[in-house]
């Protein structure tokens, strides 16, 4: 593969970095705005109901299905597996350095599955803050109570006027954390919006 | 005129705040807490406005929505709102305001002149006079509309943002009044989440607007103490100033929140928001408005309804006159003639239509030292620009007469009260029925169909301590039925009962005269509806409520004749001698209950977030190249790159001609993809497309044509056999989630058995396409794993390998019919191959070019495109593409192909169309007629689906869907225009390299 | 707006789902043998029922899963939902419109 600065995440034109460096000294945000980009994601179609499905999958990683709806599973830290429907997960795997794509079209080689690279087209805004909930409940009808929409807990939805797939992450002190992830094509304006939404708050983009 | 209506104490304004405003250019002022309309009054201003189409003065007359006179031009400028109701638009520091519908002033005003002919403008006037002749309407609208008065649309852009809000709760509470505010606690105390929304700008409903006594306290303290408690709760939320102006299926309800008349600049709040609401409960605690008594010109300035004088005063501390007249039909007005009396106000009389009332309130009255006349009327108003006295005289046994010499007294205001309606709006828009309460004269709701409750006033209860009560009851009730278990034992708060006696139904106080001779009774103020039209109406056959509303206009002005409904109702039951009004029923109510801003409903959705822009991966290069760029859905994709001083169709010429003699590259990526995997892959590609896919070789590709049903084109494009049971099929770039969801349809509701998975990878993928001579040379520069020779790449074939460094699928598929490699990459790496291949190209002439070159080229080549040769009224057959619908199988659509109606020999068919001369471009969408000379009606024959000029050929080319075209190939046929008729011949839609001999390049 | 409660996701807001019409509509196995009658009762004709309608819809911008919808039209609830390939629950057969 070409080097990976080559690579563009679907937000690579709003030049996040340099917004970062013009936001850093911003203080008490209400809305902390970031990309995840380029993650490897993995849409995959099978029956949970198949234990030979089931163990192929575990022995790749240990990868366990989400069985229960709108919910998410990590394996380690860096792989979440997130329920889209009753055959059909999106695998999320934050470790560059070992893709699991290959692995599992192995892995399944006899089973009727469909593994499908899926992560250049799509990407991720991670959104925090303390009104975080609240720029999402401007744009999204799903009940967003923190004691509701638990961590772990995700959807595939609606934003504004995009589909989304938004997952509650665990807590960082106390803060809310949501990942948004969106189809490439509409990236830019799922951020737009976010960055719209979130004026009242004060927000503040990050880049790492 | 003359200042000084304040009262020295009272009221829940700050008199330490004072704020300064100007109405009609003039510098006046008022107190934090004030309403224009309350400031307005302390100030003396009498006249507001003029009514709608008499032209008559007219001055404030209620306190809140109700309000139909006081109309207002609110600021100036990009911010202006028009028909803003005085009552509901709280004051702040400098406001500007001015009335509508008069000119040059309020005061003297041009068009009164109107007001003497009225009865030459009936209910149905304008319908009866401007309608003859039928065209004569567009002339004499300009007239009357600007003869009759409306406020005037802002004309600059909003500077203002509006949002939306959603939100959930177990129990919406909509009012804040004493029922509203218990159910509130209620609900809160048992646990359940509550939004407890109110219009006005603090909580208190109408109890704000009286000195009562609860829990021993006054009830200000009992509020505030309130107050504390729900705000205090973490899943208790008050919206204030905000109005559930709709409840819609499901307990939805729409609530729209004003932020703030000026709070805008730099802070990035929104002025207005919208809150979708998704309540397992709604209690619908939404208090009554107050109607008037309806009698000769009851809308001279100065005629108010009973409740909104009391408020003024308590609430406001503004006497509403000097001299304030009562005249009512029940004991409720009597606590206003006992509030202005202790406030020092004279009251000369309370005047009741009832004989000998003796409630506990009439007797208060008595000993206040109020004269009582019971049992008369008022049967005349004096003072045409503002009230200056009454006559009043009895009434006779049965109420429809008066009797004996008129009484004269001296008042400027007359404060009139005719029953409280119960405000049952949104348990009407829920679908709830209401029934007809004889006694009281009232509409009060009955059965429901969505989750809610009635309580308080809007259900008929007037009485505080019983208000108080069942909003308690009700607020626990909702929260148990929303699923809380609750351990809620606290009581309601208590208030003493004051024992009302039953009101004297009355629908129109009679005068010494017949009605609608020289006197007025006014229904509908705001569209100047009186008794009298709806009395025409029923005489000329409106007998339906929705008919006669809609004939005289009758509570269709902005205020929905909040005061005015029930009589115009009334009137017309007793025309049709119903005398029922619950049989004539009630016109019905629909969303909103006040007027939304067209702002606050478009919310976010406006300018570049009205619609998403989808972009693909070279988006931005694009753009910096300067396209011009086409619309295709939500995708942007260039449509030409015009250079230097360009216009489009040189840009086109020379893009068209550089494919066809060097290379071209294009940017496909927008084109639908779709991964299918699975043992029977096949079968469902046999079932959706109209040719054979068991033949088709792994790394081959192959076009297919999708159908509906009915037989009838839906979408084409290539699909590709990656392996034995692994499939990507691509579709058009507007049709990408359609086909998606039309295989899942069929997937899963008709051949649940089928074991194939499909997936999106439209995205996934940026689809860069070269073609043209020197696509081959160009492309060897950047492989070095996929052999290009014609041998061992085909065309319609797949071949993976790394372009560029970057994994890549390359297909051999031609929509120009030069050599063409559509290069697939993952889209991350989109714009880096395209800037490779941009670069490294330069020495063969490369051009990008845009969707209008790719469509020249491919009318060249006679290639269809569906929506554009297609209009779903197609088959294959039409287009000459039999060929590829197979005869051996079944497939969505077929039987609709043997019908007798596709099976007819004049069905349009495709063909190519040339113009004598070379340079005529045919019209896209031009009606094609057999005939030159046109007499009318000349049959159509078909229509021009495409239309270019072809550079390569020097000459312009069209298709058109002509009625059996294949048969008229060689003759002349006719594009009629609106100065001329062009002739053209009629041949095969092909028209360049008919051999197909350039595909290998 | 519609509550609709998805079969597979739970709860959801009308936007996000599609309608698409009568349920329980069979293809026919061969539809060559049909005459052109018969083949346009399957393609066009539908109940428009007053009442109780077992109809389709898509979880469009959610689990893309169909499912069956009884709703009475006359009041927007909806009554029942149930998976593709279930028959409807017994006793809306016998609620008459």
């Amino acid at each position: 593969m070409a080097n990976l600065y080559l690579k563009q995440s679907g937000l690579a034109h709003l030049h996040l970095g340099a917004r970062a460096l013009a936001d850093r000294n911003r203080t008490d945000p209400g809305v902390l705005m970031r990309e995840l980009p380029t993650l490897e994601m993995i849409n995959l179609r099978g029956d949970p109901q198949n234990s030979y499905f089931t163990a192929a999958l575990k022995s790749v990683n240990g990868i366990i299905l989400p069985i229960i709806p709108n919910t998410f599973n990590c394996v380690k830290d860096h792989t979440k597996i997130l329920w889209l429907g009753p055959n059909e997960w999106l695998i999320i795997n934050s470790l560059s350095t070992k893709p699991l794509f290959k692995r599992l079209c192995t892995s399944m080689k006899k089973l009727h599955s469909a593994v499908t690279e899926v992560g250049d087209g799509k990407t991720t805004i991670r959104l925090s803050g303390p009104n975080a909930r609240q720029v999402l409940s401007k744009g999204c009808s799903l009940d967003l109570h923190s004691e509701e929409f638990l961590p772990g807990h995700c959807a595939q939805t609606i934003l504004g006027r995009s589909d989304i797939v938004v997952s509650r992450m665990p807590d960082a002190a106390n803060i809310n954390i949501f990942d948004i992830t969106v189809a490439r094509s509409y990236a830019a304006y799922t951020w737009a919006w976010l960055e719209d939404a979130a004026q009242e708050f004060e927000s503040q983009v990050i880049f790492f | 005129m003359s200042a000084g209506y304040r009262l020295q104490k009272g009221g829940l304004i700050d008199r330490k705040t004072r704020l300064n405003f100007t109405f009609n250019g003039q510098a006046m002022s008022g107190y934090e807490g004030d309403t224009l309309a309350s400031a307005l009054l302390a100030s003396g201003t009498r006249i507001i406005g003029r009514s709608f189409k008499y032209h008559r003065p007219r001055g404030i007359f209620a306190t809140g929505v109700e309000e139909p006179n006081a109309l207002v031009q609110l600021e100036r400028g990009p911010r202006t709102l028009p028909n803003q109701q005085a009552t509901r638009i709280s004051l702040y520091d400098g406001l500007i305001a001015d009335s509508i519908n008069c000119w040059p002033s309020p005061d003297y005003d041009a068009m009164s002149i109107l007001g003497l002919f009225y009865r030459l403008i009936p209910a149905g006037f304008y319908y009866k006079t401007f309608m003859r002749p039928a065209t004569a309407w567009r002339f004499y609208e300009y007239f009357i509309r600007h003869a009759a008065g409306l406020g005037c649309a802002p004309t600059e852009p909003d500077p203002d943002h509006y949002d939306k809000m959603n939100a959930h709760c177990d129990v919406l509470i909509v009012g804040a009044g004493p029922a509203g505010l218990t159910a509130a606690l209620g609900a809160t105390r048992s646990g359940a989440r509550v939004i407890l929304v109110d219009e006005q700008d603090q909580i208190g409903g109408w109890l704000l607007n009286e000195n009562r006594i609860i829990n021993g306290q006054p009830s200000k303290e009992w509020l505030n103490a309130a107050f504390l408690e729900l705000n205090d709760t973490a899943d208790a939320q008050i919206l204030t100033k905000t109005t559930a102006f709709g409840y819609f299926d499901h307990n939805f309800i729409a609530l729209c929140e004003h932020r703030g008349p000026t709070q805008v600049n730099g802070n990035g709040l929104s002025r207005q928001r919208i809150w979708r609401v998704r309540a397992k409960q709604v209690v619908l605690a939404t208090g009554a408005i107050e109607r008037p008594l309806v009698f000769a010109d009851n809308d001279r300035p100065g005629v108010m309804l009973s409740g909104a004088v009391r408020a003024y005063a308590h609430r406001y501390g503004v006497a509403a006159g000097r001299r304030v007249l009562i005249f009512t039909n029940n004991d409720d007005a009597y606590r206003t003639g006992l509030a202005l009396k202790e406030a020092g106000v004279a009251v000369p009389a309370i005047v009741d239509l009832r004989h000998d009332p003796s409630g506990e309130l009439a007797v208060a009255a008595v000993r206040a030292g109020i004269e009582i006349l019971d049992g008369s009327a008022v049967t005349r108003v004096l003072g045409s620009r503002g009230v200056t006295g009454v006559d009043i005289m009895n009434l006779n046994n049965t109420g429809d007469g008066v009797i004996g010499a008129p009484r004269r007294i001296s008042c400027d205001v007359i404060a009139t009260s005719g029953g409280w309606n119960p405000t049952i709006h949104l348990h009407s828009h829920s679908g709830g029925k209401t029934i007809f309460d004889k006694r009281r004269g009232i509409f009060l709701p009955s059965k429901t169909t969505e989750a809610n409750f009635s309580v308080g006033a809007a259900n008929g209860t007037f009485s505080l301590s019983d208000c108080l009560k069942a909003g308690m009851k009700i607020g626990k009730q909702a929260a148990r039925n929303a699923g809380i278990s609750s351990h809620n034992r606290r009581k309601a708060p208590v208030s003493i009962k004051e024992e009302e006696a039953d009101s004297r139904l009355l629908w129109i106080v009679p005068t010494a005269c017949p009605t609608s001779h020289k006197s007025r009774h006014f229904l509908d103020q705001a569209n100047d509806v009186t008794v009298s039209d709806i009395q025409l109406a029923a005489r000329e056959g409106y007998a339906s409520i929705e008919h006669a509303k809609r004939y005289t206009t009758l509570g269709m002005a902005p205020d929905q004749g909040k005061t005015g409904n029930t009589h115009g109702l009334a009137v017309l039951s007793q025309v049709l001698g119903t005398e029922d009004p619950g049989e004539t029923g009630t016109t019905t109510f629909r969303p909103p209950y006040t007027p939304v801003t067209i702002g606050a409903l478009a919310g976010r959705d406006v300018g570049p977030l009205m619609d998403p822009i989808r972009m693909t991966p070279m988006h931005h290069w694009h753009e910096l190249a300067g396209c011009a760029w086409e619309d295709v859905g939500q995708w942007k994709r260039p449509w030409y790159y015009p250079q230097n001083s360009e216009d489009g169709l040189k840009a086109v010429h020379r893009e068209c001609l550089a494919v066809r003699n060097a290379v071209g590259i294009l940017d496909a990526s927008t084109l639908g993809k779709i991964d299918i995997r699975g043992p029977d892959a096949v079968i469902l590609l046999n079932k959706v497309y109209t040719n054979s896919w068991e033949s088709l070789k792994i790394n081959r590709c192959r076009y297919g044509l999708m159908l509906s049903e009915d037989g009838m084109i839906f979408d084409d494009g290539v699909t590709t056999r990656l392996a034995k049971d692994h499939f990507l099929m691509t579709t058009t770039s507007g049709n990408a989630a359609q086909v998606l969801e039309w295989l899942e349809e069929w997937l899963q509701t008709e051949w649940p058995d089928l074991r194939v998975y499909c997936t999106s990878v439209t995205e996934q993928w940026a689809n860069i396409t070269i073609c043209g001579p020197s696509a081959r040379a160009l492309l060897l520069e950047f492989t070095d794993d996929i052999d290009l020779t014609n041998e061992s790449f085909p065309s319609m074939s797949m071949r993976e390998g790394t372009i560029a460094g970057v994994n890549a699928r390359v297909f051999r598929i031609s929509y120009t019919g030069e050599i063409s490699y559509e290069i697939n990459v993952p889209a991350s790496y989109g714009m880096h191959v395209w800037t490779a291949l941009i670069n490294a190209g330069k020495k063969y002439g490369i051009t990008p070019f845009g969707t209008e070159t790719m469509h020249v080229l491919r009318a060249e080549k006679g290639y269809i495109v569906v929506g554009q040769e297609t209009d779903g009224t197609v088959i294959p057959s039409d287009l000459g593409m039999n060929w590829a619908v197979s005869e051996k199988k079944d497939f969505i659509g077929k039987r609709s192909l043997s019908r007798t109606n596709s099976m007819r020999t004049d069905r349009k068919q495709l063909v190519g169309l040339l113009t004598e001369n070379p340079t005529t471009i045919l019209p896209e969408g031009g009606q094609i007629t057999a005939k030159q000379t046109l007499s009318t009606p000349t049959p159509m024959i078909g229509y021009i689906t495409s239309s270019y000029y072809s550079a390569v050929l020097g000459h312009s080319i069209a298709l058109a869907l002509i009625k059996g075209g294949r048969e008229l190939h060689g003759d002349c046929v006719f594009v009629p225009l609106e100065d001329k008729s062009i002739v053209a011949t009629v041949i095969n839609p092909i028209f360049y390299d008919i051999k197909g001999e350039r595909l290998n390049g | 707006m519609f509550l609709i409660n998805c079969p597979y996701c739970g709860p959801r807001e009308e936007s996000e789902f599609h309608p698409a019409g009568e349920a329980h509509l069979k293809r026919p196995a061969n539809p060559e043998k049909l005459s052109d009658i018969e083949w346009a009762d399957y393609l066009f004709m539908r109940q428009n029922t007053k009442g109780i309608l077992l109809e389709r819809w898509v979880h469009r911008h959610g689990c893309r899963r169909w499912f069956n919808v009884a709703r009475d039209t006359r009041t927007n609830k909806v009554l029942h939902v149930y998976q593709m390939g279930d028959s409807p629950p017994t006793q809306l057969k016998h609620i008459k419109p």
